[in-house]
């Protein structure tokens, strides 16, 4: 694992009450992650450290849930197949992967993902490069793993990861370990009700009386600390695997049906929220004594309660939070957008602070193998750590890929309906989104239209229908670009002639590291002399 | 040839059919030419064949007609007429090896290079990202 990826993955808490620990052999490029852990639903602990956290939740023994609130998905054998984990995991604020039908996946070596019906099977993040998850109960605890539709590969002892472990809550003992979980740190805490870590700090909070505190994880020492009044905590003992950190280092303590927002030095409350009734995924074992630990089948499960779903109106939030902390099955509801399905939960918390990047193209995110010019240029825009959303109407599905949100027409306007006062800068590759780089650029978003073909020498040979209408379009874009970008010199008198503004040609590129062949044959290739390779489409009026 | 849509009957032939960019990969460069056969000097002219960059980050030479104006005075690249096609491959695979195609090449043409720019020029229109 190459260092800047390492560092990426911030910190896992995990408490691991039924066995040792275990990574398999192999390697990872895992970029994405952030987890909790448990076995048979003894969850103690999640904490949101700096990176994406898609979803998360108990599984398998303990199917305490809400169908309506979350996304349960049965993992099939082929469950590294790309679109089904994926998309559940971006589908809904809340998506719950159950274990319950898992299968072992054929050729990976170790221990299976988990059992039918007692998996605490967890995959807690997922895009259609990288699969994280996080299994599983009896014996393995912890186990992050990434696949890219073939054999999923593992963090290895040595990498240099490291992670955050809560390892006993009843002890109140916090532990450093690196990817072979040896110990970096420990250190013990007493009187902890419940407890969040980030990188070096833990955030805690004490029952008697309600008071919330940051202690310094190496020297143990109290940071911070304040006492939390009735109107923070409804007068109730918080959840157990409360306090949430967001990534803005903002607490999220939930009272019951109550979420309190305070800021990261505990010093001012920032928001507090009433759900209409308890989280549906709260454990039924909702207070957690500090001295003892569960034992197993200790739980006591009870139906889960139909209920309406908990309702938050987005401007009662705290700006630039919520967004993120997806295990709380808060049911967004955009005001301005009548006919919105989209919530804050497919953004993750660092967007909001950023210019967004909005490519509109008529090509889907997976057409040509995935690396048409939006495609490729949106997936760098992301690595760079911009917030850039790719929208066609031909994608297949919706979800964060590669760090990029991907919508499709159901999606589009409510997305712009929240992002259009972030003032970014929307990008357009076709003629026909005018009514969408309108609205943005009379909202103050710079608008860019990139020239990647000429449309009116391709439109001649019947490439696309509706010609005239969409060069009509692409006109009126022209002319109302900030700039417009050419794929090729060949493309600036095209522009030109179109009225455009300004011009700059940025040319196609590739990946930016020479692919060496190791010599071994390629399966299913024939060889010869000499190997000369024509790679695309073969039915386009320009091939010969 | 990887994509679809075609077959032709010949032992020298192979099509791979349609697949994921990362294993196409694996086949050019297991290669040592790429070729463009593109016609339409109207269209080609606007054409920067994004193909091109992956056959040279796969180290191949590029054999392409002469309607792809874009790629005039591209290094790693010779033009043929179809009939010229078979020696330019030739050629495009002795001078590979005398010529390989250079790394910094490859970066300076990648698709996070591209993107630097593009996040320049909005830059300089302006926007703080």
């Amino acid at each position: 694992m190459d260092k800047r990826t390492a560092n990426k993955i911030k910190a896992i808490s995990t408490r691991d009450s039924e066995g040792p620990t275990h990574f398999d052999e192999g390697e990872t490029t895992m970029f994405l992650c952030v987890s909790n852990v448990g076995s048979r639903s003894r969850v103690l602990h999640m904490a949101e450290v700096g990176a994406p956290m898609v979803a998360s939740n108990v599984t398998g023994w303990f199917p305490i849930y809400d169908p309506d609130h979350m996304r349960i998905v049965y993992l099939q054998d082929d469950w590294t197949g790309r679109d089904r984990l994926w998309m559940a995991f971006h589908s809904h604020e809340v998506s719950v992967v159950s274990s319950g039908e898992m299968v072992e996946f054929e050729g990976w070596s170790g221990p299976p993902l988990g059992y039918g019906g007692d998996g605490g099977f967890f995959c807690l993040s997922a895009d259609e490069r990288s699969i994280v998850e996080i299994s599983y109960s009896g014996g393995v605890s912890i186990r992050g793993s990434v696949g890219e539709g073939e054999k999923p590969v593992c963090i290895r002892p040595g990498d240099d990861v490291r992670f955050m472990l809560l390892r006993e809550l009843g002890s109140s003992e916090m532990r450093w370990v690196d990817a072979g979980m040896r110990d970096i740190h420990a250190a013990k805490i007493p009187g902890v009700y419940a407890a969040s870590l980030d990188n070096e700090r833990i955030y805690i909070m004490r029952d008697d009386p309600h008071r919330a505190e940051i202690i310094d994880l190496i020297s143990g020492e109290v940071v911070s600390s304040r006492p939390m009044g009735d109107g923070e905590t409804g007068g109730k003992a918080p959840d157990w695997w409360r306090p949430m950190i967001s990534s803005r280092g903002h607490l999220f303590l939930t009272f019951g049906t109550r979420t309190t927002i305070i800021s990261s030095d505990l010093s001012r409350t920032i928001d507090v929220i009433d759900a209409i009734h308890p989280c549906p995924i709260t454990p039924v074992m909702s207070r957690f004594e500090t001295s003892r630990v569960p034992k197993r089948n200790e739980h006591r499960v009870e139906p889960p309660v139909k209920e309406a779903p908990r309702k938050v109106v987005i401007e009662e939030m705290a700006a630039g939070e919520v967004c993120n902390i997806v295990a709380s099955p808060i049911e967004m509801i955009c005001p301005s957008s009548t006919s919105s399905k989209m919530g804050r939960a497919w953004f993750y918390d660092s967007w909001w602070s950023r210019h967004p990047w909005l490519f509109l193209s008529s090509a889907s995110w997976r057409a040509t193998g995935a690396n048409q010019r939006p495609v490729a240029i949106c997936r760098e825009l992301a690595k760079m750590g911009n917030f850039v959303i790719h929208y066609s109407p031909s994608n297949e599905v919706c979800g964060i890929v590669d760090g990029v949100l991907v919508l499709n027409n159901e999606d589009i306007m409510s997305v712009i309906d929240q992002i259009v006062e972030m003032k970014g800068v929307v990008i357009s590759t076709f003629g026909s989104f005018s009514t969408i780089t309108r609205k943005l650029h009379d909202d103050g978003w710079m608008f860019i239209y990139d020239m990647i073909d000429d449309w009116d020498a391709l439109g001649e040979k019947g490439f696309f229908t509706a010609r005239s209408r969409m060069l009509e379009e692409e006109d009126r874009m022209i002319g109302d670009a900030d700039v417009v970008l050419c794929s090729a010199e060949t493309l600036e008198e095209r522009a030109k002639s179109k009225g455009a503004f300004s011009i700059r040609t940025i040319r196609n590129g590739g990946i930016s590291e020479i692919v060496s062949w190791n010599g071994e044959p390629v399966p299913g290739m024939i060889s010869g002399e000499i190997q000369c390779v024509y790679c695309g489409m073969l039915d386009g009026p320009w091939f010969s | 040839m990887i994509g679809g849509y075609a077959h032709i009957d010949s032992p020298n032939i192979q099509f791979l059919g349609e697949m994921p960019f990362p294993r196409a990969l694996r086949y050019i460069s297991a290669s040592t030419v790429g070729i463009i056969p593109f016609q339409d000097a109207k269209i080609c002219h606007g054409v920067d064949p994004i193909k091109a960059y992956d056959y040279w980050s796969c180290g191949c030479w590029v054999v392409a007609t002469p309607d792809l104006t874009p790629m005039r005075g591209r290094p790693y690249t010779i033009f043929a007429d179809p009939e010229d096609f078979p020696e330019a491959i030739r050629e495009a695979n002795h001078r590979r090896v005398g010529e390989p195609v250079d790394p910094e090449f490859v970066r300076n043409n990648s698709w996070s290079s591209r993107s630097k720019d593009i996040v320049s020029i909005v830059r300089s229109g302006g926007l703080v990202l």
